[in-house]
């Protein structure tokens, strides 16, 4: 069951297309930066960095994706999962199998996490390739100032693609559980995208200080925490929790509702 | 294949427990009570003035709210900058060992994907940008002397509880102990300090002290009649150790470096003006046009602006300056006119910026202040050169550096005040 939902979502042309584009998104900014020569003193951030050092346009591409283009596909895919199957018929036939709902459900779950795996590596090696082929590859400067050698650095890189990994799957689960809600695959896109940018919303009003630490969006960029000496881990931690207490919440509310739901049979 | 309604309960009960089991777990860390063994007001007093000089290494929740407007943020990659503990919420490390004669001390301003590092090595001085790549490099200096103090809890309890502090505002002062609570997971006694003097704006003042140590871990400055803190420094996690290469600073390769000259110290000197709580310290030469305008000349100079896709690319990353310059002049053209020069004030901190450029700033009422620079003005200064003494808001010795174009950071805190609210906000 697992294997066709993951051959599902990965045969299909639509979301190959969106991994072929967050592949291409590293290259063009890295392409853009090399003609450009936007270098040392221009530019401001990460992106300062990557003419210097090829390691950062991974960086970089995660800054840049994170807040809207990643979980934005993320959650598209997901939406798509349950509500898509229900709007083409092919639920039926599927819920026709002899296969309970819940194993359903939650090989649509592990194919939508799985997606958000691949976007978010595809988007971190096309950014390494990138990195490598149009710049130099040296030793990384932190944040704090300090320099660690190029072997580390790639274990951070890879830390950093974990973490983020991390966030986009609880995207994944969020877009899964709309999904579960509607018929509708425009509705559960809708939906979600919705509450991606609802939250990131949220997330950039002062007023709303107190709610800030409970929104799925607010510590996706704490990755770069990882690139201070010592790296602090608190935000990430926190920020881990938050999208643990999402994922659990919205698994079972899309386990209730997929397996409690009177389909139009 | 109809299965039971209920379900639908299932998600319900599963958030009610989430919510249940973390609002249990944060009543089960919250501060409670430890119990300590009993101290009297002035064993913890000179607790706080006799603890030695220690290593240690942790980070700082950091609250800055003394009514100014929010500095603008420029997107995730405006990065981090002094400017920016004028107000808001921060994350500050703090790494600093002066067990052996040196004064060592990290500063980190640790900011969404970005850092500002001030690294000490006694007289030496590193400032680290990340977000520019620019290592400036100079001696220690007044504003730098405060900025330090500014982001460690233990630094900044010594202006309200160091030595001299007690000594001139001991006559004025209400101190209350006996409580006891918990920070960064250390047993800790509170302190706290009621000025009693008409006319400032210092409400009270709590301070943490770590029962074992006698190092102070939290300060909470209330303003008067408000119950919302104005500052608020707390260290989230501390640690009696200090990692010697934290406390070293060496340009990484590819950076920029910058060799600041030295400031002109006599034309910059520093006086206390007045007594007590609403003493207020005394800056020369001050010219906030020129201060402002320095602020935005480093990025344009010798740099053609850049075009096509480096301009987008450009504004994505966010190219800080221009918006704080204009922040800064509105704010300055905010200021109110008096008998002795433009007067701002804020819920905590009031200026007066008088004609013949000087700034003066104390914790006190405007019209506190305006009285205290008129007596100021009215008596030479013979001895101009005296260290503030008996200043709550700056008890070392202060030196500005001279007014030039020195990016990110404006020497003294003079622009961006809020404008004088009425006395009835205040209360």
């Amino acid at each position: 069951m697992p294997s066709i939902e993951l051959a599902l979502t990965f045969r299909r042309r639509r979301n190959l297309l969106i991994l072929a584009v967050l592949a291409l998104l590293p290259v063009l900014v890295g392409i853009a930066v090399r003609v450009a020569g936007l270098g040392a003193g221009t530019g401001t951030g990460m992106l300062n960095q990557v003419a210097r050092n090829g390691l950062f346009l991974v960086f970089a591409s995660l800054a840049l994706t994170v807040p809207l283009f990643l979980p934005v596909a993320v959650g598209a895919v997901a939406a798509d999962q349950v509500a898509g199957d229900a709007a083409d018929g092919t639920l039926r036939t599927v819920l026709a199998w002899p296969v309970g709902r819940t194993r359903l459900l939650a090989a649509k779950l592990l194919a939508a996490v799985a997606f958000a795996v691949a976007a978010t590596f595809t988007v971190a090696l096309s950014a390494l390739a990138a990195g490598a082929a149009l710049f130099p590859m040296r030793d990384v400067t932190l944040l704090s100032g300090a320099t660690i050698p190029l072997g580390s650095a790639f274990a951070r890189a890879l830390l950093i693609a974990l973490v983020v990994t991390c966030c986009m799957a609880g995207v994944a689960i969020i877009g899964l559980t709309i999904s579960t809600l509607t018929d509708s695959p425009s509705t559960a896109l809708a939906g979600t995208v919705a509450l991606i940018v609802a939250a990131e919303i949220a997330g950039s009003i002062p007023q709303l200080a107190t709610l800030q630490p409970w929104l799925f969006s607010e510590d996706w960029l704490s990755f770069a925490d990882l690139l201070r000496t010592p790296m602090y881990w608190t935000t990430i931690t926190h920020s881990l929790w938050v999208q643990a207490v999402y994922a659990l919440i919205c698994t079972s509310l899309a386990w209730a509702r997929f397996t409690s739901r009177d389909l139009a049979l | 294949m109809r299965r039971p309604r209920w379900r639908l309960l299932t998600p319900v009960v599963v958030a009610v427990a989430v919510v249940a089991v973390t609002t249990f777990s944060q009543v089960l860390s919250a501060p409670g009570s430890p119990a300590l063994p009993r101290i009297s007001l002035i064993g913890l007093v000179q607790k706080v003035g006799k603890s030695p000089a220690r290593a240690f290494s942790g980070t700082v929740r950091l609250s800055v709210d003394i009514g100014l407007p929010r500095l603008p943020k420029l997107g995730t990659d405006g990065g981090a900058d002094p400017l920016r503990l004028l107000s808001g919420n921060h994350l500050v490390r703090v790494v600093a060992d002066a067990t052996d004669g040196e004064q060592r001390e990290r500063v980190a301003l640790l900011d969404t994907m970005s850092e500002y590092d001030i690294v000490r090595d006694d007289s030496e001085l590193w400032m680290w940008d990340s977000t520019r790549q620019l290592a400036r490099h100079g001696t220690v200096d007044a504003l730098t002397e405060v900025l330090l103090s500014f982001a460690s809890p233990a630094e900044l309890a010594k202006t309200f509880t160091g030595p001299s502090a007690i000594q001139t505002a001991v006559f004025d002062t209400d101190y209350m102990a006996g409580r006891t609570t918990r920070v960064a997971g250390r047993d800790c006694y509170v302190l706290r300090i009621t000025p009693n003097s008409p006319g400032t704006t210092v409400g009270s003042v709590r301070v943490a002290v770590d029962a074992a140590t006698g190092v102070p871990v939290s300060v909470t400055v209330y303003p008067t009649g408000s119950s919302k803190p104005a500052i608020k420094a707390e260290f989230e996690s501390l640690s009696f150790q200090a990692d010697p290469a934290e406390l070293r600073f060496i340009p990484p390769p590819g950076a920029t470096v910058v060799d600041e000259p030295e400031p002109d110290l006599p034309a910059n000197p520093v006086r206390g003006a007045g007594k007590g709580w609403t003493a207020a310290v005394a800056i020369g030469g001050v010219d906030p046009d020129s201060l402002i305008a320095g602020l935005g000349t480093e990025k344009s100079k010798n740099q053609p602006a850049p075009e096509g896709t480096a301009a987008v690319l450009a504004a994505l990353a966010g190219t800080p300056g221009t918006p704080l310059q204009s922040y800064l002049r509105m704010m300055m053209a905010a200021g109110d006119k008096s008998a002795v020069g433009l007067v701002w004030s804020s819920r905590l901190v009031s200026l007066v910026f008088t004609p013949d450029q000087r700034l003066y700033a104390a914790f006190a009422t405007p019209e506190s202040l305006v009285a205290t620079v008129a007596a100021d003005k009215a008596q030479p200064p013979a001895d101009g050169l005296r260290p503030a003494t008996g200043t709550p808001p700056d008890q070392k010795q202060i030196t500005v550096p001279a007014p030039g174009p020195i990016p990110g950071v404006a020497p003294g805190h003079i622009p961006g005040v809020a404008p004088a609210p009425a006395p009835a906000d205040r209360n």
